[in-house]
């Protein structure tokens, strides 16, 4: 009884210390602000992306996520950019591509938008990983030259073949 | 017979010609989401017209002209090396001239319708050097195959249904040929750009004119190791390779190793590593000199003199040795521009000198020889233009060579890929990614030939029993040794891969097939392949040894106690 009360205590004691047990701390609070979203089948446009997603037939017969984003807080700087998209039921890294970016100058509510829409390369998929029609995480890690944390977005949606690809797609994109 | 050697699609003018693509060679960067292509097209058939060539592209490209420097260098830099050491355990008679391994002498192991197409599928025809190039809407089947069929980039059988997956709205094809009058002999790399996050090789398409196990050579700029992302990947089991011939049968055991693998798609690492070894390859300080000072020679003797002091001259090393016999020799397209202006006489070029020879030594050519060979000039005209030649250099030849070696320097990391596929496992394009997690990979590799001579001594190399140890630690014998054949048979139950792998953009590689304890089964195993240079047991060797030793040891005591006595 003596080593079960003793044993509740540390428990206890860790809780009230929020840091024994190996959770992590919570991250540091990041200067700026990202907002993701995607883009019409032209590239054309800013929208959520969230829920369902058509893919795009894109680099020599491959398919891919449009991603557009949106900043707030890093004008004036050359950024460096992170996108990445993983399979949500097991966090395999589906995607992951980087870029130097020059953010401009901010919108009257604050955000600099990305001018063009960028490709989440997707399909050919890494062998054996299934993408379409599985929820993904995508997410947009900004930082600057020095590796310092300007600000992170993040989005979940579904990626599908489009109706007038799909054998093709759905090929390439199922592993 | 035709050979080419790119990406996309050779198109000839008639779909009954077979045609023959012996292999690819590509370089890829990727900056800020823009692939950077160099493709190397190596073709020899006869005639100009009967050239064309298709990629299939996400977006509009840009195109430039490359050189095949970048090829030659590149390829000499990274290429696989295969070094065999020799040792020798007790009185070797025959170790004196170390020259000799299974009956060979040793290698050094140097690896050694020209309608103007009025419709709304052109975006873009121009020429560039000597090509003349189309940038086509890929929106619909019909409507390209029909400007390519009125521009005579005929489609061979069987295009009409490999090339449906490019088709797409906002999709284009690059359609390349050469300049009327132009030789098959110019046909220079190409560099193309386009937006995209990852290159990808249209092997689907590419498959209409493949030659079976055609070579695939990729290499791979970046800041971590590539890897073929939708592709499996193969280390090869080095066991089969010919140690004593530097490798000789490489790309056999190449095509083994990945013809193990689940449809036969898989590449195999052949460098992954600093892409310092390219530094000021291509782009040394002070390399070409100056333009200005080029275009200011006043007589073409100078001139060609200017072109050999500077740089415009290379020794280009190949798998056993200098390409051409050695010497500093003008690149391809650097002679290609001379020859438009001054050309060499075919007269010469018959005798068999060299450009580099009549370039070089011009004054002797166009002087003394032509006093004493005036036939050989017959007919000869020649346009010596400094501002012009100069120029053209620095198009064709300076621009892309300065701009390739570059490159380099904006990535610090490179890797050189390679596979061997036949057209019918040509049924997925693969695309390339990177895992800076991974491992580098050594070009370099060295094995060690042991020779047991015994206490008494033999002079017989080739009876002499003899043990290899790979770099993969594996032991092959030769217990009978290694024979006069010069020539190394392994057994043929060895598997051609050590292992094959899933290689991710993150982690460690996932194993798919393990061969290791296979081939240890198969050298110590009893099958014994009959072959004076066969593999044999690895128990066989090493009980001789430890009997060897044992009798040195005991010799020694039986010294040691004499000599107390």
């Amino acid at each position: 009884l003596k080593r079960a009360v003793g044993a509740a205590g540390v428990f206890a004691l860790c809780a009230l210390a929020a840091g024994c047990g190996g959770d992590d701390p919570p991250p540091p609070p990041q200067p700026g602000e990202v907002v993701l979203g995607t883009a019409a089948t032209d590239g054309s446009g800013f929208l959520t992306l969230a829920d369902d997603v058509t893919m795009v037939a894109g680099a020599q017969g491959g398919f891919h996520v449009w991603m557009k984003y949106r900043l707030k807080g890093m004008s004036g700087l050359e950024v460096h950019v992170q996108q990445t998209a993983r399979r949500q039921r097991d966090n395999v890294l589906v995607s992951i591509g980087q870029r130097q970016v020059d953010v401009g100058a901010p919108g009257a509510d604050g955000f600099w938008e990305t001018p063009l829409a960028t490709p989440i390369f997707l399909c050919p998929t890494p062998i054996g990983i299934v993408v379409a029609d599985e929820p993904l995480n995508f997410q947009v890690e900004i930082t600057t030259a020095d590796g310092e944390a300007l600000g992170t977005g993040q989005a979940r949606a579904v990626p599908h073949c489009p109706a007038d690809q799909s054998t093709f797609c759905n090929n390439i994109c199922r592993g | 017979m035709r050979d080419a050697a790119a990406c996309g699609c050779l198109t000839p003018p008639d779909p009954t010609v077979p045609i023959v693509q012996a292999g690819e060679k590509i370089l890829f960067g990727i900056q800020n989401g823009i692939v950077t292509a160099h493709i190397q097209i190596q073709y020899s058939g006869k005639q100009a017209t009967d050239f064309g060539w298709l990629l299939p592209l996400p977006s509009v490209p840009t195109l430039e002209l490359g050189t095949d420097e970048l090829f030659a260098q590149l390829y000499a830099t990274t290429q696989p090396k295969y070094r065999q050491l020799l040792a020798y355990v007790g009185n070797c008679g025959f170790a004196q001239n170390r020259g000799g391994n299974f009956g060979a002498p040793s290698s050094s192991g140097a690896g050694g319708g020209d309608s103007s197409g009025e419709n709304n599928t052109v975006v873009i025809q121009d020429s560039i050097g000597p090509y003349d190039y189309a940038v086509l809407h890929a929106d619909s089947k019909d409507d390209m195959l029909k400007w390519l069929s009125d521009n005579h980039y005929f489609v061979p059988a069987g295009t009409d249904d490999v090339v449906g997956p490019y088709i797409h709205q906002g999709a284009y094809f690059l359609a390349l040929k050469l300049h009327s009058g132009e030789t098959t002999g110019d046909l220079q790399p190409v560099v193309v750009h386009y937006a995209s996050d990852l290159p990808m090789i249209p092997l689907v398409l590419t498959s209409v004119g493949a030659q079976p196990n055609m070579g695939i050579q990729v290499w791979m700029l970046g800041q971590g190791r590539a890897i073929p992302r939708n592709y499996l990947h193969t280390v090869i089991d080095d066991t089969l390779i010919d140690w004593p011939n530097a490798g000789a049968n490489y790309n056999d055991v190449i095509t083994k190793a990945v013809g193990e693998a689940e449809g036969k798609k898989s590449f195999v690492t052949e460098y992954a590593g600093t892409s310092q070894v390219m530094k000021n390859v291509l782009n040394a300080p002070g390399r070409f000199g100056s333009i200005a000072d080029l275009a200011a020679q006043t007589t073409p003797s100078a001139f060609f003199q200017y072109l050999f002091a500077h740089g415009y001259a290379v020794l280009t090393q190949s798998r056993g040795g200098p390409i051409g016999g050695g010497g500093f020799q003008l690149t391809s397209q650097a002679k290609a521009v001379l020859a438009h202006y001054v050309p060499e006489p075919s007269a010469l070029a018959t005798k068999g000198i060299s450009a580099d020879q009549f370039y070089q030594s011009y004054d002797y050519y166009t002087g003394t020889y032509r006093q004493q060979n005036p036939g050989d000039f017959t007919g000869w005209t020649m346009n010596f233009l400094p501002d012009m030649m100069a120029q053209d250099l620095k198009t064709k030849v300076v621009d892309p060579t300065l701009a390739a070696g570059a490159m380099f320097d904006q990535s610090p990391y490179l890797t050189r890929l390679y596979t061997t596929i036949s057209p019918e496992d040509m049924t997925k394009d693969p695309v390339f990614s990177y895992n800076p997690g991974l491992p580098d990979v050594s070009n370099v590799h060295q094995a060690t030939l042991t020779y047991y001579c015994g206490w008494f001594g033999n002079s017989q190399q080739a009876t002499t029993p003899a043990q290899l140890k790979t770099e993969q630690g594996f032991l092959v014998d030769f217990p009978h040794g290694t024979g006069t054949a010069g020539t190394y048979v392994p057994s043929p139950d060895l598997p051609g891969s050590l292992r094959t792998e899933i290689l991710r953009e993150e982690g460690a590689p996932e194993v798919v097939s393990d061969n290791s304890h296979r081939i240890s089964n198969v050298l110590s195993g009893d099958s014994d392949s009959g072959c004076s240079t066969a593999v044999g047991r690895t128990e066989r060797t090493a009980g001789v040894a430890f009997v060897m030793l044992a009798a040195v040891v005991f010799l020694g005591l039986v010294r040691r106690r004499k000599g107390s006595r």
